[in-house]
């Protein structure tokens, strides 16, 4: 036989053409490659600077290791980043072949079988999901580096020879620079049971059988190799603190604060059966079929190490499943690790078993065996059916991005990147939103700054660690914490030089606009821009934490020159076997394989049982999903079904769970469904629904529907009950009645003043020209108080635009102790209308939000508020107040065709119409309630958002349920420090209205009397969201 | 150590250099012309007569600096020529003639900024927006500046003019300080005020500030509507006179005049217009039921409308409700508006049901079609019994106790 092994040069051939074509689809859209282009871009840009200004309002890119970061940006100085990116990619993909080529071969002895473990580590279903759908190259590269160490760290033990343990040395520096957790845990998982192989091997050189080979011999052997072992121990132990020392400082200079963040490998596998499926069933695959193979051959005599470190392995790998991990890991590092990294050795691990199995099937004894035993027909059948199966579980690996995709569809980056560049709009920061993981592909584009980031472990604003969040910008899979903290950067964007943000999700639209956002241009690749005014540019020089001087400089050259140095240490070894015509002396493992002749045939047995098990589990768990995912066989089943495809959109599946006897034909429905818009049609996520069955006979039942919506403004409950009738063993929902309202024009017209800005006049590079710099509209404030209810502070009062044209108002409230102490300040978020037509007034109530759970002792909420509320911590007693207000002119989302119909004072509360006089469809009206007292003081002010639009000249009834203004505390009610557009509020209310009305604000109050109250006033704000 | 001796060698070579001789001082300087002009940008002339030998240099200080001028030797004649670059700043310059490194003359002169010529106007003018009235103010700031970027001598006479409505008017100003400013009133009306400045023959760009309506006076409104039934279709839309100042001028566009409804029951109804051109246009949707409406309109804080009072009728007279064999099934209507016609689709129907004590249980609401709505009482939520079920419609109620039977066995 050849020294080289065709077997391996066709698994590197198959490898590089399977997935050398096929990263090209998927690694751009994989969870992680795109943050590691991003952090490429970084050295790309500045080699030696770890402080990157452009994610978390700043952070140091050395929380990570940079050895494939620094590859990819040397690399892109040829080709750029992309270039850079798969280049790299195919390099780990050889990298991993050959690695578990080796493994094979140092495990098993036999050339045959080492060609086998990497033939089907090319398919083997884990390393495409960490390749295909997780976009690992870090992690890949570090493991399989490792896996190349494996053999010359044994040889080194073994024969003791000083080249070896430099070898070993060189690629443990490599694994370090490019994955921090691969060496760490590797020498736990990987190199201790590759020890013990090693003195187990040594133990059986002094013994004539297996059976003589007792706990003294290999105590013996142990004490014999015991200096060679520390050798090595220690010095890795030296490389892994020094090669990437910088990281280690920075660890312990920013210990990681940020709050665990759910991750699905941490979850129950059989809860959550999606995490079950990505984390459990897709990495172990087909050896799922196979463990009692595994786990024989791993538990002989030599690889008994490696048997327990492959159990333990499974076992963690399997996260919330049992409750082991968490008792092993501790619950810290429980919360930090993502426990997937351990299924994923674990399969690694038993590459060289699986290969040694599939050799015996193919060539080996079982195939006599089998062949013996049961037929060659059998033997034949059975092969077939193991390779369709990994086939099979290659093809749906592949193909989970395609029919689940994990990521927006790809944005065209070009428009974005030219609007930052443009008109220095870059001077301020962003904030993608429903970008997924292409965020930080447009971050590698631009030098524009984002507050949002992709690498959570580096982050440092409270805002961000304190909750469990990924990122902003997909904040709203996270819940409570996801829309709360993005709340937070919307309402006071000027703490972050926030002001534009580019939306590819209209799910955030409603909370954009009721912050005081405005939209700006929808860029051709249909990503709209929002902007705030009122926000200051970015100061010239910004905040850093700089290292020192030495330590760049290791960060900068270390990584690399491991590279290097590994690669002319060991492929040295390669030119002298190729160039030497000596023949050379095998290594010394090829000498401890086993003779596969008898195929243990008891082992057959069992392992057709546990094959046939999982099979049975696997069908079970099929008609499990059948029994509770069939639509129409059941009542609940088809009501839930319903609401599942008005949650996806899916009008057509939606109709056809109608009754088909009421007769409402696709067209109508689909005309009904267009018509409908609002907060819970167009902007809200189903989170939950309960389904009771009021009333069940044979052939008909009613339901009642709890549903649970999830919007970016407030979480809504809403109660629906259906009428249910089966018919053939189906059941069907009877169809529910429509407002039948005509209104009474087909076609009318409407006058209004429209306004335009048109920013700069003369098109220059300049800053903005003195004359096109408009003067801010003046503004009012007609009263302004503290108050406290229930516990909390709030700022209140009353404004009027006093100024000839349309004004974005903003108001910013700070509170003082008796001692002039700021306590906290804050925005107005939507208790106002931000934009205010010329003499128009709005209310306006400023709450003090806190960063929410930044006290450990803050229990998580379970589930999904986005209308929690944190308030913060105060210092001490407010006692006064500052109100700083700006106006800015606006010149969009000026509406003012909502009328307050038919307002009816009822048992409850209030109950009242709304009703659409102008010519824009409202998609979410919002009711500001102020109370007064009996001298018509304001008091309070309450919102209320109406889940429903209003269409043109069409009316939306609304019911208001009153609060209790007894609690309400007015803690100061003066004007003194009130100031407009920095002036003095008093000197406005002097100079433009010399003669205010007072009256009037009077005249314009519900005398709706409860308790503690005398007065109310309702005021409408509307979101258009599509304006025309 | 070779080669440490090789280099102390060089070190002692390099170090053997013979010293620069420096000249005898029999240096005599006679001062012969120094051509200073008054101005900036015209250069100098400093003409010196020698005897001896020396070296010669001239030290021009000035606020941009030191300049150091070596002359032009003939015979026995030095000249020093500054050039015109030289001399661009205003203000006090002095000199002083060096020979042999020390100073044989010195004096200091000064240059005032060049006048007449081409002049550069910076010129600032806000607020943009001026109330009307004439007391409100905006002020034009000018800083006049030669050539040369050096601002104009105090006192220089500055003209400004402002045109307001094909009126111009001319200003005198003169610069304290490099700077003139002038305030500059609006008038009673409003409009667009054009501003500018000029020095001696130069002129600055045009300014402009918009003279914008003062505060608003009380005003009239009106209505239209199509007729005067309270159908819940019909819109009426209410429209203000034309809103003026104190001037006469119309209040600026888009101000929001708020449009207050006072019901029978004493509830304030809310519409909102922007006026356009003075008039504020506000709609309403006529209401279900009979209805007395007073309507008054405001721009809060400035002014107030007169008040309006309106009066519905119903449009609706009287309607049917019809029930089925198990009295589960209850129709309303046909409804018949003010001509005998079927009211118009989507009337709010409403229907309260109460158990047989007297108990409220739920209220059901439904819109009429074709002039008629209807209600369905299901077994699953109505036991059968005695209930007590009332139904509104256009203001109009009507009772009845029902007793619902079970329905037939399907």
């Amino acid at each position: 036989m050849k020294n080289t092994n065709s077997l391996l040069v066709l698994a590197l051939f198959f490898g590089l053409a399977f997935h050398g074509a096929s990263i090209f689809f998927t690694l751009e859209s994989t969870y992680d490659a795109l943050i590691h282009l991003f952090f490429a871009d970084h050295y790309a840009s500045s080699w030696f600077e770890p402080w990157d200004y452009r994610w978390y309002t700043g952070f140091t890119v050395q929380g990570y290791p940079p050895l494939v970061h620094q590859s990819i940006a040397l690399l892109s100085y040829v080709g750029g980043l992309k270039f850079g990116m798969f280049t790299v990619a195919l390099i780990a993909i050889v990298l991993f072949i050959t690695g578990a080529y080796r493994f094979g071969l140092l495990m098993t002895g036999n050339q045959k079988v080492a060609g086998y473990t990497a033939l089907l580590a090319v398919f083997s279903s884990t390393f495409i999901e960490t390749l295909h759908i997780f976009g690992q190259l870090p992690s890949i590269i570090g493991l399989s580096v490792l896996l190349h160490s494996l053999p010359e760290i044994y040889l080194w033990i073994k024969t003791g020879k000083y080249y070896y343990l430099i070898t070993s040395l060189s690629l443990i520096a490599v694994t370090v620079t490019s994955h921090h957790v691969t060496p760490i845990f590797g020498m736990v998982f990987f190199i201790f049971p590759l020890i013990g192989m090693v003195i187990m091997d040594d133990s059986r050189d002094r013994v004539n059988t297996n059976r003589e080979l007792t706990f003294g011999v290999f105590f013996k052997s142990f004490t014999k190799l015991f200096w060679r072992i520390i050798t090595f121990g220690f010095s890795s132990l030296v490389l892994i603190v020094v090669c990437i020392l910088p990281y280690w400082i920075n660890s312990k200079k920013n210990p990681i604060t940020q709050i665990p963040i759910p991750h699905g490998s941490r979850d129950n596998f059989l809860e959550v059966t999606s995490s079950g499926l990505v984390f459990f069933i897709i990495p172990w695959g087909i050896l799922l079929f196979l463990l009692p193979y595994i786990f024989y051959r791993y538990y002989s005599k030599r690889y008994l190490f490696f048997g327990l470190s492959i159990s333990a392995l499974s076992i963690l790998g399997t996260g919330g499943t049992t409750p082991i991990p968490l008792k092993v890991l501790g619950e810290t590092a429980f919360n930090i690790l993502t426990l997937d990294r351990f299924t994923l050795w674990a399969t690694i691990m038993a590459l060289p078993i699986f290969g040694e199995f599939v050799y015996r099937l193919v060539e080996g004894d079982l195939k006599s065996q089998l062949q013996h035993r049961f037929g060659a027909i059998y033997h034949r059948l059975l092969s077939t059916v193991l390779g369709g199966g990994i086939l099979l579980m290659v093809g749906f690996t592949m193909t989970l991005g395609y029919f689940r995709p994990s990521q927006p569809q790809k944005i065209n980056m070009l428009p974005i990147v030219n609007f930052l560049n443009q008109d220095q709009h870059d001077k301020w920061r962003y904030l993608p939103l429903g970008f997924g993981d292409q965020m930080a592909w447009l971050s590698a584009q631009t030098n524009a700054m984002t507050v949002d980031g992709n690498y959570h472990s580096a982050r440092r604003l409270p805002e961000l660690t304190t909750r469990a969040i990924e990122r902003l910008e997909n904040s709203k899979f996270r819940g409570v914490e996801g829309i709360g903290s993005l709340q937070q950067f919307l309402t006071v964007p000027e703490k972050y030089n926030l002001k534009y943000i580019f939306s590819n999700d209209k799910f955030y639209d409603p909370i954009l606009y009721f912050c005081g956002w405005q939209r700006l241009q929808q860029l051709e690749n249909g990503i709209m821009v929002w902007e705030k005014l009122n926000v200051p540019p970015l100061p010239a020089n910004l905040p850093k934490e700089d290292v020192a001087q030495w330590l760049k400089l290791m960060w900068g050259t270390i990584p690399i020159l491991t590279v290097l140095l590994a690669f002319v240490i060991n492929i040295q070894l390669l030119w002298y076997r190729v160039l030497n015509s000596k023949k050379l002396p095998l290594p010394a493992y090829m000498k401890y394989g086993v003779n596969y002749t008898k195929f243990p045939s008891a082992l057959i047995l069992v392992n057709h049982i546990w094959a046939l098990l999982v099979f049975l589990c696997f069908g079970f768990g099929i008609y499990q999903f059948y029994l509770q995912n069939t639509a129409q066989r059941s009542p609940q089943n088809v009501v839930k079904a319903y609401y599942n495809a008005l949650d996806f959109k899916e009008f057509e599946t939606a109709h056809s769970l109608l009754d088909t006897e009421k007769g409402v034909s696709i067209a109508q429905y689909m005309q009904e469904v267009s018509v409908t818009d609002g907060i819970l049609s167009s902007y809200a996520k189903l989170d939950a629904m309960e389904i009771r069955l009021l009333h069940e006979t044979r052939h008909n039942a009613k339901a009642e529907v709890k549903t649970f919506w999830v919007t970016p403004l407030e979480n809504i409950q809403k109660t629906y009950t259906h009428d249910l009738v089966e018919r053939d063993g189906k059941w069907y929902i009877v169809p529910t009645y429509l407002d039948s309202d005509l209104p009474p024009d087909q076609l009318f017209s409407s006058n209004n003043t429209t306004f335009y800005n048109h920013g700069r006049r003369r098109i220059t590079t300049e800053q903005t020209h003195h004359e096109d710099v408009l003067q801010q509209p003046v503004l009012e404030v007609l009263s302004a108080k503290l108050v406290k209810k229930d516990g909390r502070f709030s700022v209140i009062g009353e404004l009027q635009n006093v100024d000839n044209v349309p004004a974005d108002v903003v108001i910013k409230a700070t509170l003082y102790n008796e001692d002039d102490k700021e306590l906290a300040h804050y925005n107005a978020k939507y208790h106002m209308k931000h934009k205010l037509m010329p003499m128009e007034t709005t209310t306006f109530k400023i709450n003090f939000e806190g960063i929410a759970w930044s006290q450990t002792t803050d229990t998580l909420p379970p589930s999904f508020n986005p209308d929690e509320f944190t308030p913060v911590e105060l210092e001490g007693q407010p006692t006064k107040f500052n109100l700083q207000c700006a106006g800015n002119v606006a010149n969009i989302d000026l509406y003012k065709g909502l009328v307050l119909q038919e307002l009816k004072k009822v048992p409850t509360g209030l109950k009242g119409q709304l009703f659409n006089s102008g010519i824009q469809e409202v998609t979410i009206p919002l009711l500001l309630i102020s109370y007064y007292n009996k001298e018509k003081e304001l008091l309070w002010v309450d919102h209320k958002f109406i889940g429903d639009g209003v269409r043109v000249q069409r009316k939306q009834s609304f019911n208001y349920t009153l609060l209790e203004m007894d609690s309400i505390v007015v803690i100061n009610s003066s004007l003194k420090n009130c100031f407009v557009n920095g002036l003095p509020n008093a000197e406005i209310a002097d100079k433009l209205i010399t003669e205010r009305n007072t009256q009037h604000v009077f005249e314009q109050l519900q005398p709706f009397s409860g308790s503690g109250f005398e007065f109310i006033k309702l005021e409408m704000n509307s979101y258009i969201g599509n304006p025309r | 150590m070779k080669w440490s001796i090789y280099i102390l060698a060089w070190f002692i070579f390099l170090g053997c250099k013979e010293r620069a001789e420096v000249p005898t001082s029999n240096l005599k300087v006679k001062r012969q012309t120094v051509s200073v002009p008054s101005t900036v940008g015209m250069g100098l002339e400093f003409e010196f007569h020698v005897q001896g030998d020396g070296n010669l240099a001239l030290l021009l200080d000035s606020s941009f600096g030191s300049m150091l001028f070596k002359p032009k030797i003939s015979n026995d004649k030095v000249r020093f020529t500054v050039l015109p670059k030289f001399t661009q700043q205003a203000g006090e310059y002095s000199w002083k003639l060096l020979g042999n490194s020390k100073v044989l003359f010195s004096d200091t002169f000064v240059l005032a900024p060049r006048s007449g010529g081409t002049h550069v106007m910076e010129t600032y003018f806000g607020p943009r927006n001026v109330r009307a009235g004439g007391d409100d103010y905006a002020m034009l700031t000018v800083m006049p500046t030669d050539d040369y970027d050096n601002p104009l001598p105090d006192s220089t006479l500055v003209s400004i003019s402002q045109q307001i409505s094909s009126k111009t008017k001319v200003f005198e100003s003169s610069i304290k300080d490099g700077i003139a400013w002038k305030l500059l009133y609006g008038e009673e009306s409003t409009g667009r005020m054009l501003v500018s400045a000029a020095v001696g023959n130069t002129p600055s760009k045009e300014l402009t500030a918009m003279i914008s309506p003062s505060n608003s006076r009380n005003f009239t409104i009106g209505f239209e509507r199509v007729h005067e039934y309270a159908d819940a279709n019909q819109v009426i839309s209410f429209t203000t006179s034309v809103i003026r100042d104190k001037y006469g001028n119309r209040v600026s566009d888009g101000t929001l005049v708020n449009f207050i409804v006072v019901n029978k029951e004493g509830a304030l109804l809310k519409s909102m217009g922007t006026t356009l051109g003075g008039v504020a246009t506000a709609k309403m949707l006529h209401p279900s039921h009979a209805e007395d409406w007073q309507v008054k309109a405001f721009i809060t804080g400035e002014a107030e409308s007169d008040m309006l009072k309106l009066h519905f009728k119903s449009a609706v007279q009287d309607f049917k409700v019809g029930l089925s064999k198990t009295n589960r099934k209850i129709t309303v209507g046909p409804i018949l508006g003010f001509m005998g016609q079927l009211v118009p689709e989507g009337l709010l129907i409403e229907l309260e049901i109460y158990d047989g004590n007297g108990d409220f249980i739920e209220v059901k609401q439904n819109n009429s079609r074709m002039g008629k709505g209807s209600f369905e009482l299901k077994e699953g939520f109505y036991p059968s019994g005695q209930y007590q079920i009332v139904v509104h419609l256009a203001g109009i109620k009507k009772e009845m106790n029902i007793k619902l039977t079970p329905n037939e066995v399907e």
